[in-house]
């Protein structure tokens, strides 16, 4: 008996716990946005366009500067909280020029800050393949059959929308307005997009795969739609990314895949993977976090889920031209860059027997940055406790039930004749 | 209990014996022998073979089905809520029909018509390319095809009680498995061969799904043969025949004692968690442990692989041992066991699911022959309804529910959803347990004793009718 006032106490502990968080979404940061700062719209041609977002806390300021202009940017600067008003200034000109000796240093944060780590994301290349023999693999793929296009993100390739008319102050988003040619093919009128979000609180992502954020992290939703594949019947899609962060050039980066049993969160998908850019003190560096499950259709639903393949780290070599036309080298200079740690890898979109990009022309695929120990799932309470409670009472029951029996059994040597009149009456 | 029961089982010869004559007398025609008693049985297994051979018609031909009658997917699952939204009350209706109008034999044939008349308009709808009448068709298959399962274990009990009852359903419910793996691998290649003679699109389809009738009209000569065996065996052992009083009325239902319900409710939770977590174990088993599709069927199928070959020799197990409710708790614990291991850790499913497997079996052979305990002779096919009812309706919205689930909170909870069930059954075992021990434990019994007691019984009643000579 006593076992079991203590346990619903416990369950009750738990509802209570959990209603009080239910309540208390505490905004932990202040996030202040300003879109092209420096340029005005209506005078001048702000190109892509760069988002600054100030995400003020107690302890630190995460700076965030997202750009379309080069190759898609998302750089990440945490420094100390500082009271001023103060944020980064841009060289419009000469971040616009592409030119590596007029970017350098054209985006800068203001000197008052004092600066602790800095990491962020740049998206280099975009590759579609005719899967034929559908593999959904890249690196099964027979390459002497396979028709091969490559869409680098360079300026010379992609013109972007300008961020600021389709963003607001919470989700910023990366549009591509057209693409030279490739094999006869563009990608055009915002086939293809990233979208950026903001958060001040703790808390898990409306849509699947519902990741949780923080208020150390941000989320970007990659999607692919409307694209005319032409020839390429059975079109599938991969998309590499760099990873980068202030840490020293000698170490490594880690590409983490972790299995869970937990898929409450994100219905079919038991695995969460996690790229971090300071393995050797995970808790002061930075990370992309994402679940291998990309969704088919704009309405997210387990059935529309497939694959997203992760492949090895690899140091940047055939894609530095890219970053040298990116906001990282107008951020740090060439100097500096050459001085950050580096690393890239492919994410491809589909499974065997999905009926590849074509089936439904759309491909969306979510993940997180941020800074710190990247979330994990835990199993929810509520699970806990109906498993305790189901198996429980069978267990109760059955000890009580049998004690009693026995007991009966002991006092009772009728109980035999009883069942045996029982019997022979029916 | 009817009379021929109270003949040992290699019956020392009496004067009925001797009035067979020629075939009648030898070992394989005389209803006194085991041999008859077997080729009864193997007529009987072939008895719902039709049905369960083309109730996965539209399953092992979905593909061709879906391109020929150019139908979506969701139409052709229709296919199968025609059978089965129906049957959650009319085999209810089925088998008290059984008990009080028609009569176990009569009962069997008129439900075999229903399934050869079903097959045939359902072919017919498929050759005239026209879904509606195969909706028709699939609707007057289900009608004969549960209360069909109700007439064969209304059978099983006539002439096995007290034998190798728990052994015979184990017998059963492998057929039942026999026949839809038979169908599943043979009409492919039927279609092909139909296809090549000629006949294209829905008009092979249609031939295909007559060819298949073929079986059920074998099921309806089974039916009528167990019909005469029957009736013959009634005559030679002087079974009892049911008296105008005796005959049961729809409301006796509420009269069932509550060891019945408690039976219900094991059957009904225990299958829920078996037969939707297969439904919908392929994305599981290949998300989870990262296996290609085959190799995920292969394990998703393993349940209804060990189950044809486990369940008469665990049913045949329970007949030597008795003690009916403890395998039934087994069965309900062990699969607990595996639904746990499957939801909360990475062991190779292969593992849970073998396992499943036998517990099914042991669960299925030992769970239904209680009710013949429980309820007396002449209402037996009520009881079956009402268990094969509330299974069809458990059945039809847990699929539902699984999906839901699955949908939005993913297999770890759904997989909790099937231990709280599981949970459930285990309790109403446990209850039925207890209640059963309280009134003297008939229901679980060893073999031994139920054999001791019958011997007493009988030697009790033989008393009572001598008396009045």
């Amino acid at each position: 008996m006593a076992v079991t006032v203590k346990f619903v106490s416990k369950v009750c502990s738990v509802v209570l716990l959990f209603i009080v968080l239910l309540e208390t979404i505490v905004a932990l940061r202040m996030i202040q946005t300003e879109l092209n700062p420096g340029c005005d719209d209506r005078k001048e041609d702000c190109a892509g366009g760069v988002a600054y977002i100030k995400a003020i806390g107690e302890q630190n300021t995460f700076h965030y500067i997202l750009t379309a202009i080069g190759p898609p940017t998302f750089l990440v600067i945490l420094t100390e909280k500082t009271t001023k008003d103060a944020g980064i200034t841009i060289n419009w000109d000469n971040f616009k020029s592409g030119n590596i000796t007029e970017m350098e240093k054209s985006i800068k944060l203001d000197p008052s800050y004092t600066v602790l780590y800095s990491y962020g994301v740049v998206f280099t290349r975009l590759f579609q393949y005719n899967d034929t023999e559908d593999k959904a693999e890249l690196g099964k793929l027979n390459l002497k059959n396979t028709a091969f296009r490559v869409f680098d993100f360079s300026r010379s390739m992609f013109e972007w929308y300008d961020l600021k008319p389709i963003s607001s102050d919470s989700s910023i988003k990366l549009r591509v307005k057209n693409s030279s040619a490739i094999m006869g093919q563009t990608i055009n009128n915002g086939s293809l997009e990233f979208k950026f979000s903001f958060f001040d609180h703790m808390d898990r992502a409306k849509d699947l795969p519902h990741l949780q954020y923080t208020e150390d992290t941000s989320q970007f939703d990659f999607t692919l739609k409307n694209i005319d594949t032409g020839n390429m019947s059975l079109s599938r899609f991969a998309l590499e990314s760099v990873l980068f962060s202030t840490d020293s050039a000698g170490g490594d980066m880690k590409f983490d895949e972790t299995k869970s049993i937990d898929d409450e969160y994100t219905p079919g998908v038991f695995k969460i993977s996690n790229w971090l850019a300071r393995p050797e003190k995970e808790d002061q560096g930075g990370f992309l976090q994402h679940k291998p499950v990309c969704y088919t259709k704009p309405k997210r639903g387990r059935a529309y889920g497939t694959y997203v393949r992760g492949y090895g780290l690899t140091k940047v070599t055939d894609v530095q031209y890219l970053l040298d036309q990116s906001a990282v080298l107008a951020y740090f200079g060439s100097v500096n860059m050459a001085n950050l740690r580096i690393s890239s890898t492919n994410f491809s979109f589909g499974l065997t027997e999905d009926g590849t990009f074509t089936k439904t022309n759309y491909t969306v695929w979510t993940g997180s940055i941020g800074y710190g120990k990247p979330p994990m799932d835990v199993v929810s309470s509520l699970v806990v406790v109906v498993i305790s409670v189901g198996l429980g009472i069978p267990v109760v029951l059955i000890l009580f039930g049998g004690l009693f029996v026995c007991l009966k059994k002991k006092t009772d040597p009728l109980l035999v004749d009883v069942s045996k009149n029982a019997v022979s009456v029916n | 209990m009817s009379e021929s029961e109270k003949k040992p089982l290699l019956g020392t010869s009496d004067e009925e014996e001797d009035k067979l004559t020629g075939c009648g007398k030898t070992l394989c025609c005389n209803p006194f022998r085991f041999l008859h008693r077997y080729l009864i049985l193997i007529i009987m297994c072939f008895l719902s073979f039709g049905s369960y051979f083309c109730y996965d018609n539209p399953a092992a031909l979905q593909d061709t089905m879906i391109k020929d009658l150019k139908i979506s997917e969701s139409t052709f699952m229709g296919f199968y809520s025609w059978y089965s939204w129906p049957n959650v009350i009319l085999c209810f209706f089925g088998g008290f029909l059984i008990d009080k109008t028609f009569g176990v034999r009569l009962g069997a044939i008129i439900f075999s018509l229903f399934v050869t008349a079903g097959q045939v308009v359902f072919a017919l709808g498929a050759l005239i390319n026209n879904v509606w009448l195969m909706d028709v068709g699939r609707f007057i298959f289900g009608i004969g095809g549960e209360s069909l399962a109700v007439a064969q274990n209304t059978y099983a009990v006539k002439w096995f009680q007290g034998r190798e009852l728990n052994m015979v359903f184990g017998l059963q419910l492998s057929f039942s498995r026999v026949g839809s793996t038979v169908n599943m691998n043979i009409m492919q290649p039927i279609y092909k061969f139909v296809s090549n003679s000629g006949h294209k699109g829905y008009e092979c389809l249609g031939i295909v799904l007559f060819i298949g009738g073929i079986i059920c009209i074998l099921s309806l000569i089974c039916a009528l043969a167990l019909g005469y065996f029957d009736k013959r065996a009634d005559r030679i052992l002087h079974r009892k025949q049911l008296t105008s009083e005796e005959t049961i009325r729809i409301t006796d239902v509420k009269d069932f004692p509550a060891t019945m319900w408690l039976l219900c409710i094991i059957c009904v939770m225990y299958y829920v968690a078996v037969f939707p977590f297969i439904g919908l174990g392929l994305l599981f088993f290949e998300m989870k442990w990262d296996f290609d599709p085959s190799l995920a069927n292969n394990v998703n199928s393993l349940v209804y692989i060990i189950s044809a070959v486990a369940s008469p020799v665990f049913g045949f197990l329970i007949d030597k041992t008795g003690r009916n409710v403890f395998w039934v708790i087994l069965g309900t614990t062990v699969t607990i066991g595996c639904h746990a291991l499957l939801a909360f850790t990475f062991v190779n499913p292969y593992v849970a699911m073998i396992t499943m497997g036998f517990s099914y079996s042991v669960l299925a052979s030992a769970l239904w022959p209680i009710a013949a305990q429980i309820v007396p002779n002449n209402q037996l096919g009520t009881a079956y309804g009402i268990m094969q009812a509330i299974q069809n309706l458990g059945l039809a919205v847990v699929a539902i529910i699984a999906g839901a689930i699955v949908d939005s909170k993913g297999y770890l909870v759904l997989e909790v959803f099937f231990l709280v069930c599981l949970c459930v059954a285990l309790i109403a075992a446990v209850l039925l347990y207890l209640l059963d021990a309280s009134r003297g434990g008939k229901l679980n019994m060893s073999a031994k004793l139920r054999q001791i007691m019958k011997e007493e019984a009988d030697r009790e009643k033989e008393k009572e009718e001598k008396k009045p000579l």
